[in-house]
């Protein structure tokens, strides 16, 4: 007789509320040991984080409720970085304050990021160091949208937020950023669909 | 030709990017997967980047694996459980 066949004996699926998923998963590999018993921690890690989706948007939608003023914050932060992607080269010496002070130009800053696009050139360093991601013209080949998505995940007690941001480039190809905690993670490339 | 010329990143979730990036996987899958191991603490990875790196079989049947939770959540429908436990048990008894 398996461990599934075993668990069932003892509780129906049906009867299973999603949370107890990951629980009676888990102890159903109890028997597995070395390599099966690496692949079973996998696989219910793989579990647990599908189910936060559902679990995430009621979340979300219980904290827009009560925090209508922090969803008014990322609505304004988005607004401001997308002002700041259509400004002018000679940007005023406010809005970049005002930019780099905001959540996202933090971030930005932090890890060094910088645009040219086709209204002017963008750089979010205080100083002039650039040695981490550099967005530039190559080839002719220029930014022609940013679009940036916060989200916010809440996983039990943990909360998070992170950032999407996708590039779409004068050539069709499209980059997307992940800024996870704050740090950059990953850069993901599509290519130009011919 | 990309525009991004450099990046330092360090972490586990960002090794995950780069072998899904060097696996078979649709663009949509990588992107799910990506989403998904988002969720994840950190150190929580440690192990899906130590059975990616050693194993690339794993991504797509992991891909496969996670596709079936998902349907298995978004349904509603524990039976669908069924199955994904059955596959699941099948899997690691092959590993022993």
């Amino acid at each position: 007789m398996t461990s599934f066949e075993k668990f069932t004996q003892h509780q129906s699926l049906e009867e299973l509320r999603p949370e107890q998923i990951p629980t009676k998963e888990k102890s159903i590999f109890e028997k597995f040991q070395g390599k099966a018993k690496e692949l079973a921690g996998v696989l219910t890690l793989v579990t647990a984080l599908s189910m936060s989706p559902g679990l995430t948007r009621e979340a979300f939608a219980e904290e827009q409720t009560k925090q209508p003023a922090e969803k008014e914050q990322i609505k304004e932060m988005q607004k401001i970085f997308k002002e700041f992607l259509v400004k002018e080269k000679n940007t005023s010496h406010e809005f970049k304050i005002k930019f780099l002070s905001s959540d996202i130009g933090k971030v930005m800053e932090q890890q060094n990021i910088k645009f040219n696009n086709d209204k002017g050139s963008f750089t979010l360093s205080r100083d002039k160091q650039v040695n981490g991601l550099e967005f530039g013209e190559l080839n002719g080949v220029s930014t022609n949208m940013v679009e940036v998505d916060v989200v916010k995940i809440k996983l039990g007690e943990i909360n998070r937020e992170n950032l999407k941001i996708k590039v779409y480039n004068s050539d069709g190809s499209i980059q997307t950023l992940l800024l996870y905690d704050g740090q950059l993670v990953g850069v993901t490339d599509e290519k130009p669909q011919k | 030709m990309p525009l991004i010329k450099s990046y330092i990143p360090t972490k586990n979730i960002f090794k995950i990017q780069q072998l899904l990036s060097a696996s078979d996987l649709t663009m949509r899958d990588r992107d799910d997967l990506m989403e998904l191991f988002f969720k994840a603490e950190d150190n929580e990875l440690k192990p899906v980047v130590k059975l990616f790196d050693k194993n690339p079989d794993w991504i797509k049947k992991i891909s496969e694996n996670y596709k079936a939770k998902r349907s298995a959540f978004a349904n509603n429908n524990y039976n669908i459980w069924q199955n994904i436990f059955l596959e699941e048990e099948n899997q690691l008894k092959e590993l022993l």
